[in-house]
């Protein structure tokens, strides 16, 4: 067999294959919803006694200050002893905030990995961008991103002017908690913006913006690519 | 009546429900029970964590299901009906798939998933196998939150998952005792 035949061959099947996948298989949303509150919260507790876990240490160690000062100043870093003075919320708030977005990355990577498996490889940052903004964005939220803004040097801005998830967060303006919890969910979706980046060789940093909402900005700014940005 | 559940639960999943991306959804648990292994290091605790996290989804998730559903006391007779709505209406509002439930009487059943939707590619290591880890455990805390709800104090277990070599992913619901209407305790 020629290897211009075997390369059609290839083609057929794949074309075949994507014939049988055409209907995505699917689940309730209200139960993602309920999920996604869930997830948010054993999240945030699993810090909290992880935190709280870290304070009876450093009263443990305080307690036997005469007895081994020098371990007592290794084991924490000056940085985390003031954090640790100052009430915690500061810590907690990003420790918090890094689970989340560590949970976020690997849902990411392998939404990277399963979606980029049936297209054409990349040639620069802005294709990736824009298979986001599109692709991901639909089969994730049935909808494509509302806005995108580049300044061609690295740095890109994603908008959505209805974002699903904190639809349903009420008093966003005048309730802290309710603030708080719609930064935990965008915590996800940056951690994961970043994991689908990263698995296609963009190291990149996201930062989201929350204007109004639920509408809500998410900043891309690409530190390192292995394409052309 | 069983085709009639049957019929429910597809005119439910096609018509009175918005749908989403199922990946997303058993990536986003994966991450999870990732997580989870991460910050209990131990997988007992991880089991448990998953069955809370299940048993704070059921409680709520009830409530939809009754909204949607209409189905009313006197359809849930016994408990082998009871069985039967949970997997037939249950499962396929809202995973899409219908669990087989086998050898149900009136005070246990066992449901057979024949394609747990959460196993889509998943593999355990042998650490977490041999440290018991149940991937799914999550049903459990799932199925004992929302049958709570309505009076019933179930108590769930897996019996074998595929995932860890097993032929079959089956769990068994028994009915420890049907509970008194009253206000639930720490109820403000």
């Amino acid at each position: 067999m020629s290897v211009a035949s075997a390369i059609n061959l290839l083609r057929n099947l794949k074309l075949d294959n994507s014939k049988t996948q055409q209907e995505p298989v699917q689940i309730n949303e209200t139960f993602l919803e309920l999920f996604l509150i869930e997830l948010i919260n054993s999240t945030v507790s699993a810090s909290l006694s992880e935190i709280s876990k870290t304070r009876n240490l450093v009263l443990s160690s305080n307690n036997s200050q005469d007895l081994s000062p020098k371990t007592n100043s290794e084991t924490f870093n000056p940085v985390e002893q003031e954090l640790i003075q100052s009430g915690l919320t500061e810590h907690e708030k990003l420790l918090i905030e890094k689970k989340l977005d560590e949970i976020g990355f690997r849902v990411g990577q392998k939404i990277s990995e399963r979606y980029t498996a049936e297209i054409q490889r990349f040639v620069d940052a802005i294709g990736v961008i824009k298979f986001i903004c599109k692709e991901i964005w639909y089969s994730l939220f049935n909808k494509q991103i509302d806005n995108l803004k580049t300044n061609h040097k690295g740095i890109y801005i994603i908008q959505d002017l209805r974002f699903k998830w904190i639809t349903k967060i009420s008093n966003y303006q005048t309730n802290s908690l309710a603030k708080e919890k719609t930064s935990q969910y965008l915590h996800l979706v940056t951690g994961m913006l970043r994991g689908i980046l990263e698995r296609v060789g963009i190291t990149s940093t996201v930062t989201f913006d929350i204007e109004d909402s639920p509408q809500c900005s998410f900043q891309i700014k690409i530190t390192k690519s292995r394409l052309g940005v | 009546m069983a085709k009639n559940f049957r019929s429910l639960g597809e005119d439910v999943w096609k018509t009175r429900i918005e749908r989403i991306n199922l990946e997303f959804f058993v990536f986003t648990y994966g991450s999870l029970v990732v997580q989870l292994i991460k910050d209990f290091e131990d997988f007992d605790s991880v089991n448990k964590q998953l069955d809370k996290i299940g048993y704070n989804m059921g409680v709520r998730l009830i409530d939809d299901f009754l909204a949607r559903t209409h189905i009313k006391s006197p359809t849930c007779r016994d408990f082998k009906a009871v069985a039967e709505i949970l997997a037939k209406v249950g499962f396929k509002m809202y995973l899409n798939i219908v669990p087989t439930v086998l050898s149900s009487d009136n005070s246990k059943c066992v449901l057979q998933i024949d394609d747990n939707p959460f196993d889509l590619n998943v593999e355990l290591s042998p650490e977490m196998i041999a440290g018991g880890l149940w991937y799914s455990n999550f049903y459990c805390g799932l199925i004992r939150g929302a049958l709570e709800m309505v009076q019933l104090s179930v108590n769930v277990t897996f019996l074998s998952d595929v995932l860890r070599g097993d032929d079959t992913t089956s769990l068994q619901i028994d009915l420890l005792k049907v509970i008194d209407e009253q206000v639930p305790e720490g109820d403000e």
